[in-house]
């Protein structure tokens, strides 16, 4: 069981404990695991979220060549005929590993979403 | 390094790391294995994918002598970087409540960052001086692994270089005496708590422990490590330190092949 705290932003999954409550009068400069983002109005899951909690989804789901998730990173978006995804946020798959998020666009179109770090990663791997 | 089962299974992560060509040796410690591998750990899919904490051994050793159980609080108070604060979490299996406190803005960065990296969802991350951490909860077990000279890192490396640096002017042993104080009065009676360094200064081991045995009514509780280990001493260069502190460990490097320790458990009486 989990329970949710949102900032403005942010929504954090925190397990759920029965002592939590206990530590109310902290100042807390982090509670758990960033979940979702609001990102111009829609919220997005986290490239954490992706990567811890991505494996139990069933649909919206992109799985990718290594070579074409790097060029993702390096491109910033790939092209292919991919099948089963809505317009929207999807979920970035290679092999078994979930990576983390792209923007699933236009029938065909993924832009990237991962995280700056693992971007440069990718492009040094190529 | 370790091995983080949050998201993938110990076998799945094996396989991965093997499937990049890293070369793995187990060790006494759960999840814990000595690696080969070219370059940096992060440079492997592995720790992207936040499946591994690159690790040394013997900073496994204060996690296993605090021995954290699921549903515990638990408070670890000069947490960052947050090797053994997400090592505690995954003891406790995500269950209970991990509050992982440093006093260094740029250091939670990195702890807030590892903390996401593995996934973990049982952490709340504070930013207190940690010999002022507010007393607003008794904690079931502390970690207090104190700022150090770091005498016991003086052998890394596989050319053994020191990494000692002369003209230290901060007072370690003050700062350890303050935040040890208020770990033991953090703790809810029949609590433990653990004072580690990674140094071999006894001002900064046995010395800080006695002062907390002069200050308050705190028990030396002996413990069995997976790795070679000597007992703590109870005299230096004409200096005497309480007879409870043989109770304690350490860890040295040409005894264990892996960075030198201090720790000692510490309990509150009922």
């Amino acid at each position: 069981m989990y329970d949710f705290c949102t900032t403005s932003r942010k929504i954090y999954m925190v397990r759920r404990s029965k002592k939590m409550p206990l530590l109310n009068r902290f100042r807390i400069q982090q509670a758990g695991l960033p979940f979702m983002r609001r990102v111009a109005g829609y919220l997005k899951p986290t490239t954490e979220a992706a990567q811890r909690f991505g494996f139990a989804a069933k649909k919206n789901i992109i799985e990718l060549h290594e070579n074409e998730l790097k060029r993702l990173c390096v491109e910033g978006e790939v092209r292919g005929a991919w099948q089963g995804a809505d317009c929207g946020y999807v979920f970035l798959k290679t092999a078994s590993w979930i990576w983390g998020c792209g923007l699933f666009l236009d029938p065909g179109r993924v832009v990237c979403q991962l995280p700056k770090s693992m971007k440069r990663w990718f492009a040094g791997k190529l | 390094m370790r091995l983080v089962t949050v998201k993938a299974s110990g076998r799945q992560v094996l396989d991965l790391l093997r499937s990049e060509g890293v070369s793995l040796e187990s060790t006494p410690v759960k999840w814990f294995y000595r690696v080969g591998v070219a370059g940096a750990p992060g440079r492997l899919k592995a720790y992207h994918l936040g499946l591994i904490y690159p690790q040394t051994l013997a900073s496994a050793l204060p996690v296993l002598a605090l021995d954290p159980r699921p549903g515990d609080i638990v408070l670890d108070l000069c947490a960052a970087p947050g090797g053994k604060t997400t090592h505690m979490a995954q003891l406790m299996e995500e269950r209970g409540v991990v509050v992982a406190n440093d006093r260094k803005f740029a250091r939670i960065t990195a702890l807030t960052a590892n903390i996401k990296r593995l996934g973990l969802t049982n952490i709340l991350v504070t930013f207190y001086r940690g010999e002022r951490f507010p007393l607003e909860c008794g904690f079931d077990r502390i970690l207090v692994d104190a700022p150090c000279s770091g005498e016991g890192k003086y052998r890394v490396g596989e050319r053994g270089e020191m990494l000692f640096s002369r003209g230290r002017a901060t007072n370690l042993p003050a700062i350890q005496k303050g935040i040890l104080k208020r770990a033991f009065d953090l703790l809810r009676p029949g609590g433990e708590l653990v004072y580690s360094t990674c140094t071999f200064n006894p001002e900064e081991n046995e010395g800080v422990l006695t002062y907390l045995l002069g200050k308050r009514e705190a028990q030396v509780l002996g413990w069995d490590p997976p790795l070679p280990a000597c007992e703590g001493i109870t005299e230096f260069e004409g200096v005497k330190y309480d007879p409870a502190c043989r109770r304690c460990r350490r860890f040295y490097p040409h005894q264990t092949d892996t960075v030198g320790f201090f720790v000692a458990r510490v309990a509150k009486p009922r």
